[in-house]
């Protein structure tokens, strides 16, 4: 049974995962006030991560999917896991 | 009276909505498909060998609804049929035309680069999904060590099964995790030939394992395409595929702008 591609405008989720945060993003307030001219970019690259680069990456810390664990804060503490690295900053009551 | 008037005059106040940038000098009229449903024509704004194709709208935040966000995607879609596109991201409004050529002027480097590197190439999407409780069953019916502590669990009325239940569900966890890695590695294995890059974004749900973007060249279309149909052949009755595109190359450009006044 093959899979049939489907056109990128048919599934509205696949549509907002896309254009809502990625691509060229405009600071949003400055941009309806904006009345001058000058400009000033502030961050701009372009993400290519090859395959390659996945599969290393994902060999070397012995994972495929990268859901990323957020990272322990200063001062979120309440997280019971038994991390042995705690952070030294962590805040305490 | 005269408040009304103003806040009237205020409410239509025209703006120019952004939806990509392009390589062309040519002057291009892509038709009466502007969002906010009145028919506005998609347009050219240029400046040197670059242009940001707009169209009228009101002076307002847009709203993610279903039409606009559908309207800005067809837009998009539309121009990369004879473009390479740099996709802006929704609801991006401009006051003027100025405006836009002075964005266009002030974001030129990065913007040359960014075109140079996506030339000729689209998006593909893939989501993969299983059947979680299959898995699990399958999972279970290999795992010695599984079918050893249902066992135990199920045999033992008379103190608390409270921490071999707790161990079960922990070697049912990292059992399911390590086969879901093996299954994305392989499939990102299957595809590295025929695509530039991909990303991974965050699975959505319970049942999805794999929630890709591939940067594909164009003229390989064809070839990712097989691949994937390959794949779809091999994981059959294992795993489900959602294959979406071409998309503009949205997980590939990441340019974030802030824009300031230049002090006088």
């Amino acid at each position: 049974m093959a899979v049939e591609r489907a056109p990128g405008g048919t599934s509205l989720i696949d549509v907002l995962d896309r254009i809502l945060d990625k691509g060229i993003v405009v600071d949003a307030w400055v941009r309806i006030s904006l009345v001058g001219i000058d400009l000033i970019t502030v961050e701009a690259r372009v993400v290519i991560a090859s395959i390659d680069t996945y599969l290393k990456y994902a060999e070397a810390v012995g994972i495929t999917s990268t859901v990323a664990r957020p990272a322990l804060g200063p001062g979120e503490g309440g997280t019971p896991s038994g991390s042995s690295s705690a952070p030294s900053g962590a805040a305490r009551g | 009276m005269v408040d009304d008037e103003q806040s009237a005059q205020q409410d239509t106040e025209q703006g120019r909505y952004v939806y990509c940038i392009i390589r062309t000098d040519a002057p291009r009229d892509f038709g009466p498909v502007g969002i906010g449903g009145r028919g506005d024509h998609v347009y050219t704004v240029h400046f040197n060998e670059f242009a940001a194709v707009v169209s009228n709208c009101q002076l307002i935040v847009f709203d993610p609804t279903r039409e606009n966000a559908l309207a800005h995607e067809h837009v998009n879609e539309l121009v990369m049929k004879d473009f390479t596109v740099l996709p802006m991201s929704f609801g991006t409004v401009f006051r003027t035309e100025d405006d836009i050529r002075a964005f266009l002027k002030g974001t030129y480097d990065a913007l040359s680069d960014v075109l140079q590197k996506m030339d000729g190439k689209i998006e593909f999407g893939l989501k993969v999904n299983w059947d979680k409780d299959q898995v699990v069953r399958e999972i279970e019916s290999d795992s010695e060590e599984i079918r050893r502590l249902k066992e135990e669990i199920a045999s033992n009325t008379t103190t608390s099964t409270y921490f071999s239940r707790m161990q079960l569900g922990r070697v049912v966890e990292s059992a399911l995790q390590a086969k879901a890695d093996a299954y994305v590695s392989e499939i990102y294995e299957a595809l590295r030939d025929a695509a530039i890059a991909s990303r991974s974004n965050k699975p959505i749900g319970d049942k999805m394992i794999m929630n890709a973007a591939f940067l594909v060249d164009r003229e390989k279309t064809k070839i990712f395409d097989d691949q994937i149909s390959d794949i779809a052949k091999k994981y059959e009755n294992k795993l489900s595929f959602l294959y979406t595109g071409p998309w503009p190359p949205y997980n590939f450009v990441n340019i974030r702008l802030k824009l300031e006044r230049a002090e006088r």
